[in-house]
């Protein structure tokens, strides 16, 4: 898992990277682009491992456990597009690069109930995580006042959400396959 | 006492009956085989009897806890080994070491001398199997189910697991049949 889980990282940071040295310091792209590069990511768990489910663990546990490499792996693009700023000498909002970040992890946490279903279910789960993000940077994208605090407290909402509703899944589920 | 108890389990999904209706009852120190028509179905029903899956009906208790409503209390007993073994590499393994030292609150130094005596004691061999039984005994365990196990390693893990009480799933022509045996490689064949 180790070395798919690096490659997906790399692969999404170059994807930020190319975006931010091709497009400049647009916002609207690295919003949009951290939304669609998340999806996905929480496929890099295997959630079908039986270790997990063995051990002594609630559903929540497990949740808290599995959550972590996708919000690490969804983190990549918009850190690749901070880089290709850096390099390039421009300067990206604050408050885009951090609605970005913010939606990208609420789209890794809603993506991970879908990792479990198949795939019309996966495919519902993976539009929804899109969604989410999207509606997390929205008060950046619209400029709102106080937006980056608007984007934080919709994201801890949707990601607690996301994450106690992924956990209630685990303890329902039955891995037979 | 009896530290597994499984009564008129059943599984079915989409209307499917996976894995027809079976009881058991085993234990400490005793062994059981329990066959099942297909390798699906005793698949599935090891990982009922180790608390893993839910069963559609039936219930199944796992010493004094019910496995639906008390999972993590009951898991805290079981060690089980899934039919494919432990699939890593060698850093897996040793992750999986630590997490399983971790997980059961054993210090990490003694977990992973425990897998190393278990993977010596069953011939040293680097077989995904015994990997998986060594990390399935790492903590002290009441009950170790062992989803179709090589015969021949059987004597040599139930020895090596003495107070626990051992439940292995076969898939074969004797449907649901449980058999008991010290000789337990026999039993399995």
């Amino acid at each position: 898992m180790s070395t798919h889980f690096a490659i997906a990282w790399l692969a999404r940071f170059a994807a930020g990277l190319a975006v931010g040295l091709t497009l400049g310091p647009r916002p609207d792209a690295l919003m949009l682009g951290a939304a669609l590069m998340a999806v996905g990511t929480a496929r890099s768990n295997d959630v079908h491992d039986l270790t997990l489910f063995a051990a002594p663990l609630y559903g929540r546990q497990l949740a808290r456990a599995l959550a972590v490499p996708p919000c690490i792996a969804a983190a990549a693009f918009p850190v690749g597009t901070l880089v290709a700023m850096l390099g390039r000498g421009e300067v990206l909002p604050p408050a885009a690069l951090g609605a970005a970040l913010l939606g990208a992890v609420v789209a890794a946490l809603v993506g991970l109930s879908g990792a479990i279903r198949t795939t019309q279910w996966r495919w519902a789960y993976d539009a929804l995580a899109v969604l989410a993000a999207l509606l997390v940077a929205l008060p950046v994208w619209l400029g709102l006042p106080h937006a980056l605090g608007l984007s934080l407290c919709l994201a801890l909402a949707l990601g607690f959400f996301a994450l106690r509703a992924f956990g209630e899944t685990l303890a329902r589920y039955d891995p037979i396959d | 006492m009896k530290i597994l108890r499984v009564e008129d389990a059943t599984f079915a999904r989409g209307g499917v009956t996976l894995v027809e209706h079976f009881s058991i009852g085993v234990a400490c120190g005793e062994r059981a085989v329990l066959h099942q028509p297909t390798s699906d179905a005793a698949a599935i029903a090891a990982r009922i009897v180790a608390g893993i899956v839910k069963p559609t009906t039936g219930r199944v208790y796992i010493g004094d806890y019910d496995a639906r409503l008390q999972p993590a209390q009951a898991k805290r007993l079981v060690g089980f080994v899934p039919a494919a073994g432990f699939t890593g590499s060698e850093r897996a393994f040793a992750r999986s070491v630590a997490f399983r030292a971790d997980v059961w609150d054993i210090d990490a130094r003694m977990a992973r001398r425990r897998a190393d005596d278990v993977v010596r004691a069953l011939g040293g061999s680097l077989d995904g199997y015994v990997w998986a039984v060594a990390l399935a005994l790492i903590p002290t365990i009441a009950l170790l189910v062992l989803d179709r196990p090589p015969p021949a390693l059987l004597d040599a893990v139930a020895e090596l697991a003495p107070p626990a009480a051992l439940v292995a799933l076969f898939a074969g022509e004797r449907a649901s049949a449980v058999t008991r045996s010290a000789a337990f490689a026999q039993s399995a064949g």
